[in-house]
């Protein structure tokens, strides 16, 4: 069985919980009630809070969403978590600047412990309060319009708007593999 | 543009960052929520592409007037027979020194007391609502041509600042790691408790860390690493919490276990699965 693993985190209220229950196709899990061998692929104790969603998309190929846990507060978890994940999603509320520093907090962690692909999925951007989206890049500490992660609008709510999020990380984590990939090249021509 | 918060969201030194790094231009309002904030109804600070042009407390346009009249060197009919010589979009400031009115330390102590000032005030302020807005023009009248980087400033308020409060939320975690985000030349002008605790930073230490090799407090270390992180000269990152071990039996070779690389063919797979999922909904 060939899994890929995609995290989903953000700050508490951004949306994680319904991003992995919207393009689930089991009920999403939360492992604070409920275990499933899924999640103990990942930790053999389910008494965590954590959120599991499945596609399984052919007979030997699934993809596989973990929900962190949503309070601001690292635990073991969360590291396991990020080691086996393949890439992952930022959840940002447009409308919460109280929740800025958290994300740019979220990002320093996962930046530091794992070189994966991410996408940074803006939800509530249709919310008047919301910030446009140049300016929460700026505000998480993205300085250059050019290098920056893949970076979409999401309802967290709407298949359509999550599946459009996953397909853009996909393709990051396509390109970012055909980069290893020629630079392996480059460096078995020298 | 315009962006909106509370103070208590985003904190004046991050909005200073926010929008010296975005090198943005407009007017920023403060307005403490609380009217006993010894401070006036409204703050307004100018900025032009990052920096500081000016400050005020109301829109009238004569505050800088007023300034250099109450210090007694110039008239305020003087001052505006003056400005009428100067062209369009010239800053007061520069218009009077270039007609010989004023010299450059009398623009220098008028833009101190104009932005300096009510700096550690801004900063002590328990609650206030702000607003960004790109749209509004710089109001040349009230400017002495002098700029300021928004990041000095906020350095400099944070610096002076006694009641820390409205900040204690806001304070990098003891337990967390810091890392540079600065090499070489520091930018700033450090002062020696700072450079101490900039010299510590080495990526591995926790701000605890830092503080007992110094034998300072803590909460004085956490409160110069925020300082370093208003400026952009550091990053925060948080430890893994020491609890209790989630998990009872774990099996340790899954820690190790290395995260396969992806098929090509899988990539392509759950691409066109997602797609479909796109175009059923």
């Amino acid at each position: 069985m060939e899994i890929m693993r995609i995290v989903v985190t953000g700050p508490v209220g951004a949306g994680k919980s319904s991003f992995i229950r919207t393009i689930s196709e089991i009920e999403a899990v939360d492992t604070d009630r409920k275990a499933t061998d899924e999640t103990a692929a990942l930790k053999t104790k389910t008494t965590v809070a954590m959120d599991f969603g499945r596609l399984q998309f052919g007979q030997n190929v699934a993809l596989h969403l973990y929900g962190t846990p949503g309070q601001e507060r690292f635990d073991f978890m969360w590291d396991i978590l990020i080691r086996k994940a393949h890439a992952f999603v930022l959840l940002v509320s447009s409308h919460r600047p109280q929740d800025f520093r958290s994300a740019r907090r979220i990002l320093a962690f996962m930046r530091h412990r794992a070189k994966i692909p991410m996408l940074i999925g803006l939800s509530h951007a249709d919310n008047p309060a919301a910030w446009p989206m140049e300016e929460i890049m700026l505000a998480l500490g993205y300085l250059s319009p050019h290098n920056r992660p893949p970076t979409v609008p999401v309802n967290a709510l709407e298949t359509t708007s999550v599946a459009n999020a996953l397909a853009a990380l996909i393709e990051a984590y396509a390109r970012d593999q055909m980069a290893e990939l020629n630079r392996l090249n480059k460096d078995a021509l020298i | 543009m315009k962006i909106t918060g509370y103070l208590s969201e985003f904190s004046l030194g991050e909005i200073f960052r926010f929008l010296a790094q975005g090198q943005k231009t407009g007017c920023l309002t403060i307005k403490p929520v609380d009217p006993r904030d010894e401070i006036a109804s409204e703050y307004h600070t100018f900025f032009h592409h990052g920096n500081i042009v000016a400050s005020t407390i109301s829109l009238d346009h004569q505050e800088l007037q007023r300034l250099i009249a109450k210090r007694g060197w110039l008239r305020i009919p003087t001052i505006q027979k003056i400005a009428q010589l100067c062209p369009p979009r010239a800053t007061l400031g520069l218009c009077l020194k270039t007609q010989g009115a004023l010299d450059g330390e009398q623009l220098k102590l008028l833009f101190k007391q104009q932005v300096l000032t009510p700096i550690p005030q801004l900063f002590s302020i328990e609650e206030g609502w702000f607003e960004f807005d790109a749209n509004h023009p710089l109001p040349y009248e009230e400017m002495t041509g002098l700029t300021a980087s928004p990041m000095e400033i906020a350095l400099a308020g944070l610096r002076l600042l006694r009641d820390w409060t409205p900040l204690l939320d806001k304070l990098p975690l003891p337990s967390s790691t810091v890392i540079r985000l600065i090499h070489g030349e520091l930018p700033y002008h450090l002062n020696q408790g700072e450079y101490q605790v900039w010299e510590h930073i080495d990526g591995t230490l926790s701000i605890e860390q830092i503080a007992a090799h110094l034998e300072q407090l803590v909460l004085d270390v956490q409160k110069i690493c925020f300082r370093f992180m208003v400026i952009g000269m550091i990053e925060e990152v948080a430890a893994i919490t020491s609890v209790e071990p989630l998990v009872a039996n774990p099996e340790p070779e899954m820690d190790t276990l290395p995260v396969s690389e992806i098929s090509h063919s899988f990539l392509h797979g759950l691409l066109t699965f997602l797609k479909g999922k796109k175009n059923a909904a």
